[in-house]
């Protein structure tokens, strides 16, 4: 796939998401006034710019593409293992979001900083818990203690 | 003023006035470095242990931490490319870009500095010319605001880099996210989906906090960089290096340009550091002979941001001292602090308590000389986070983004924002599109919509109203020539080129 065309694909999702959201307007915005300026004013305003700078950018991008004396290809945006680490570490914090309740803020920051470390290449466990132990209490005392800021308690109170 | 001069200064030399500022700066710009947390944040700790100190004291320990809390925004935007404070976004491509070659500790310093020089003139500003700005920004109604907002929205062209289309494409985004929740005018949900927590709206914090430092920790962890430090070089500060005074000398003309732009926006209630700091890095581009470094590391754009940005703090407590006004939540909590020690807020408390007033206007003073020397003495220990490796820093950083995003709200839907944020705001920069013009358009969407529909409804839906009020007339065209000078510069220099 020619570069160019690997440049274009996010301007055109996001063209795809504006033009959903544009038709959705009427059924997600009620009006409850008449006038030149109403609730869904903004949303249309905004819609139609970010439509009309995604078609403008994938033009740009088309024609610089085509432009260019040879169709580049090869270019790559994610480097492979790199990015799976990155799905992976999504994964995590997506796991992190959903135990948070349960098991409460300590023990899943333990658990997500252990799976953050080991996706950042560190191999030394001591390295590991200890970071992870003190990390996560330290969070909880500054924030819970220091700041008075409550945070969700699982199964050890913490 | 001058007839209390020695009653102020014997107000202000005792220990308990010292240990509170010391104390409240300190404060201040570690939770103003924690990303999430906020200046805000750092005056509301502080505000219970006033209960107990008289008003002065009390209030100065306020006005310390809420001075050392903008600032402390930068510190962590410069060296690991995370805002502390919406305030310091403006500062993340030039500080960051300095670290990046290895003058971390030159733009701790220039931050420090600029931020402590833009303090002190807006604390003059505050002592001598209160009541006239105070009059000037009683003036701005609805339409001056609508003005005002457009002309921060025309930075976007400024701050999109290679690509006005994906810079406008960014604050369209950043607009649409602020539109989801209640409509502010009539409180009609828009693009809520049936979901009960996006009725409050998404905040701006934790996209935020995605956009930029989440997004980053997936970045590391993609490249596995080893550290900062291994990326740039060794940035370790030598014993014997010194930064001075001498050093800031050379950019007087844009401290000065930068700490009146912050000085303006910070006395109109309701804007900000982060307007002003953008609006100062803007102006300062347009009128650099060298744009194009701008975003890249320029000593230039970093000091105008860090500037105006602080010389907003001395300029918020001018409505608020001179008529009462809370411009935003911290100078709202300031008031109540002075309500709670029984003091009356408004017009008359200049003329009532004039000793307390013009003893916390002498304290904004000492407290930007007491944060220039604690940040001096901290400064080489922040330069050396840069040194940790980064499978031990990122997760740190990690963990406190999530506890900031979930701070900002007390809800866990506002991590899940942030984390979502962080994984589009990865992938769109990989396509180089900008983050900045999204944090613009989040800071200004709901200004720009209030005031517009207020504007329209008092001139009956008629858009005259716009270019028959003076100020208001001044910023649109002032909002013009924002976009149209980019267009002419570029074009002039390829016709040099040519």
């Amino acid at each position: 796939m020619p570069d160019y065309i690997k440049k274009m694909i996010p301007s055109a999702v996001i063209l795809l998401i504006d033009a959903i959201l544009f038709l959705l307007i009427p059924s997600q915005v009620k009006v409850l006034t008449d006038g030149l300026v109403t609730t869904r004013f903004m949303p249309y305003v905004v819609t139609g710019m970010i439509g009309l700078s995604a078609a403008v950018d994938l033009l740009q991008t088309f024609i610089k593409g085509r432009r260019a004396e040879a169709a580049s290809t090869g270019k790559r945006y994610f480097s492979g293992k790199g990015f799976l680490r990155v799905v992976g570490a999504m994964a995590a914090l997506a796991v992190y979001l959903m135990l948070m309740p349960t098991i409460g803020f300590v023990v899943d920051s333990v658990l997500l900083c252990v799976v953050t470390m080991l996706l950042l290449g560190n191999r030394n466990v001591k390295q590991i818990l200890l970071v992870s132990v003190l990390l996560s209490f330290g969070v909880y005392c500054l924030f819970k203690l220091g700041l008075s800021l409550r945070l969700p308690a699982g199964f050890f109170f913490f | 003023m001058l007839s209390n001069i020695g009653t102020v200064l014997g107000n202000m030399v005792s220990l308990e006035m010292f240990v509170c500022m010391f104390i409240g700066v300190a404060v201040g710009i570690v939770v103003g470095a924690l990303p999430g947390l906020s200046a805000t944040l750092a005056v509301a700790l502080m505000l219970p242990f006033t209960f107990s100190l008289d008003a002065t004291a009390g209030i100065i320990l306020l006005i310390g931490a809420y001075c050392g809390g903008v600032y402390g925004g930068s510190i962590t935007a410069i060296l690991i490319k995370t805002p502390g404070t919406p305030a310091s976004v403006a500062s993340i491509a030039d500080g960051y870009g300095m670290t990046k070659k290895g003058r971390a500790y030159d733009a701790l310093m220039y931050s420090l500095y600029v931020s402590v020089i833009g303090g002190l003139l807006s604390g003059l500003a505050l002592l001598f010319i209160a009541p006239l700005i105070a009059k000037l920004a009683v003036n701005f109604g609805p339409p001056e605001y609508f003005a005002l907002a457009v002309f921060g929205l025309t930075i976007i062209a400024s701050v999109s880099g290679k690509s006005l289309a994906k810079g406008l494409l960014m604050a369209g985004l950043g607009l649409l996210i602020c539109c989801v929740g209640m409509d502010p005018y009539e409180g009609q949900a828009r693009f809520v989906f049936g979901k009960s927590s996006l009725y409050a709206g998404i905040g701006m914090v934790p996209v935020m906090i995605g956009v930029f430092a989440i997004a980053e920790v997936f970045n590391q962890i993609e490249v596995h960089i080893k550290s900062v430090a291994s990326d740039v070089g060794d940035i370790k500060v030598k014993k014997d290096e010194k930064f001075s005074f001498k050093n800031v000398i050379p950019h007087w003309a844009n401290i000065l340009k930068a700490s009146i732009t912050g000085i303006i926006i910070g006395a109109i209630p309701g804007t900000g550091g982060a307007i002003a700091s953008f609006l100062a890095y803007n102006n300062e581009k347009n009128s650099s002979k060298h744009p194009e470094e701008f975003g890249e590391g320029s000593e230039a754009g970093l000091i105008a941001a860090e500037t105006a940005k602080n010389a907003t703090t001395g300029a918020t407590l001018i409505p608020m001292l001179t008529l009462g006004i809370p411009g935003d939540t911290v100078t709202a909590i300031l008031l109540g602090a002075l309500t709670i020690h029984g003091l009356s807020t408004g017009p008359k408390l200049f003329t009532e308590h004039g000793v307390l007033v013009y003893t916390v206007i002498l304290g904004f003073f000492f407290v930007n000389i007491i944060m220039l020397l604690e940040g001096k003495a901290a400064i080489r220990w922040f330069a050396k986070i840069t040194s940790v490796p980064s499978s031990i820093l990122m997760p740190i950083i990690l963990i406190l983004c999530l506890v900031g995003a979930y701070s900002s709200n007390n809800n866990w839907s506002s991590v899940g924002i942030a984390v979502f944020s962080g994984f589009i705001g990865y992938i769109l920069q990989k396509f180089e599109f900008p983050m900045a013009p999204l944090l613009i358009a989040m800071v200004l969407e709901s200004l720009t919509e209030m005031s517009l529909r207020q504007s329209l409804i008092m001139s009956d839906n008629s858009l005259s109203i716009f270019v028959t009020r003076p100020i208001c007339l001044i910023f649109l065209i002032l909002s013009l020539g924002s976009i149209m000078l980019p267009f002419f510069k570029n074009r002039k220099n390829k016709a040099k080129a040519a």
